[in-house]
């Protein structure tokens, strides 16, 4: 059998929803894996491991990246936000309240991804049209195929979103 | 999966780097942005037992113009080739490419040195490179040295790049030969991989075709630079029928494998249509856009 290679330890440093962590970590550990074991945040689901399904989308310094497709290690020093980083205590984000208002999650596998990647979307880009809010999409599945009601969704919070800038 | 265990590596400058290279050879895997890497470790089709990353190197991230040339740094990440104006303004090809490739998430990560690294020949970038007859620059213990993409990409994810060789930079010319593109995917789902694609840089004088660089992907082990199919169209006047010769030409350049997405005959058929839209569409852009 072929043999597999020493297991490095790394001491590294993460801020995730505003709270700093010291941490050690395998150099194996995959970023998704550290938030939800290390760290208790469950929130951050684990889908294909390999790019395609979105679940696992975080905050990386203010940009969507798939925390799967990451090394904990190579997190060192970053903002990550995940999506129990979203509410304001008891104050849902203008994103979850849409997503609440719509019926834009069934099984919500999905939900916490596709709010994290919608989060970037408006923020590169306030106003998406239709075309544009499936294209930034494209990176998160929804297996339960609510495609449509997730669009309404956001479009309603990017104009709840622009009312509070604007306001 | 998770990935198998390894040893982590993130040298502050290239000369540590290609040490660590030159000490473990072909048990170390170079990490940038990880996007193609990491998938292939989480289901351990990849066990490196050394994973040297490359992120925290400073100077691998920059985007010149030197004497007619773009020199691209192997770490600017997806994104920043979509939005660098330098890019926009002198190769808006490649830029166009990056609306192709994967999801916004991996467009975040994913670097473009990676992407040519990896050589997925049904992915953009080294099609690009190819079409463009650019040229890598790859930095080992024994200097550097520079490729161009006919001998670098030798065939499904291989390429020339040594084990303790580190691709740094690509060069591609700059605003090379005008002002009509085009980036023509055929694939099952937005932003998926290609079954079949074209890219397509174009300048016209009249009703003529003056300069052409084509590239396919999806429809070889390796990218395809269909150097008869640019001759039958430079100097040319840009007919349908011109076009249809130029898509056999190709079809007959290609040599696609069947798997469980199509067929070899269809990928071939593919070819020649993602071939005659880029065109088309490079064509007008040269014409009307000026």
């Amino acid at each position: 059998m072929e043999t597999l290679g020493n297991n490095s330890r790394h001491s590294i440093q993460l801020n995730v929803n505003g709270i700093n962590y010291q941490l050690e970590v395998e150099a194996r550990r995959l970023l998704v894996d550290v938030l939800r074991h290390d760290l208790g945040l469950t929130g951050t689901h684990v889908g294909c491991e390999q790019g395609v399904c979105g679940s696992c989308t975080v905050m990386l310094n203010g940009q969507a990246v798939n925390s799967c497709l990451m090394f904990a290690v190579q997190a060192d020093g970053t903002e990550i936000r995940t999506v129990e980083g979203l509410a304001q205590g008891h104050e849902l984000h203008p994103l979850q309240k849409a997503f609440k208002e719509q019926y834009a999650l069934q099984c919500g596998f999905c939900s916490p991804g596709v709010l994290l990647n919608s989060l970037d979307l408006l923020q590169k880009n306030p106003h998406p049209d239709e075309a544009e809010i499936k294209e930034g999409l494209s990176g998160n599945m929804c297996r339960c195929g609510g495609y449509d009601n997730i669009v309404k969704a956001i479009q309603e919070a990017a104009l709840d979103l622009a009312g509070k800038n604007a306001g | 999966m998770k990935p198998a265990p390894f040893e982590y590596f993130a040298p502050a400058s290239l000369d540590e780097a290609v040490t660590l290279l030159k000490a473990y050879g072909e048990d170390a895997k170079v990490i940038a942005g990880g996007q193609s890497l990491i998938p292939l470790m989480n289901m351990r089709l990849a066990t490196p037992k050394y994973l040297i990353d490359i992120n925290k190197i400073e100077g691998l991230d920059q985007i010149r113009e030197i004497d007619g040339h773009l020199e691209i740094g192997a770490l600017n990440r997806h994104h920043m080739i979509a939005s660098s104006e330098l890019i926009l303004e002198k190769c808006p090809l490649l830029a166009e490419a990056v609306n192709h490739v994967a999801h916004r998430q991996v467009r975040h990560r994913g670097t473009f040195g990676g992407s040519v690294a990896h050589a997925d020949p049904a992915a953009e970038f080294p099609t690009v490179v190819t079409a463009l007859d650019g040229e890598m620059k790859l930095v080992g213990p024994d200097g550097e040295r520079w490729i161009k993409p006919e001998a670098f990409f030798m065939g499904y994810l291989m390429t020339a790049i040594e084990p303790d060789e580190i691709l740094t930079e690509i060069r591609l010319p700059a605003s090379s030969v005008g002002s009509g593109f085009s980036v023509y995917e055929f694939a099952r789902k937005e932003n998926y991989f290609a079954i079949a694609g074209a890219v397509c840089l174009l300048s016209a004088e009249g009703d003529r075709v003056k300069q052409v660089a084509l590239g396919l992907l999806g429809v070889s082990p390796a990218p395809v630079k269909p150097r008869e199919a640019e001759d039958l169209l430079r100097g040319h006047v840009f007919t349908d029928k011109l076009v249809e010769e130029v898509a056999k030409s190709v079809m007959e350049s290609v040599e696609p494998d069947s798997d469980l997405h199509a067929s070899e005959d269809y990928r071939r058929e593919m070819a020649g249509v993602v071939t005659k839209r880029a065109l088309r569409e490079a064509f007008s852009m040269a014409t009307q856009g000026g």
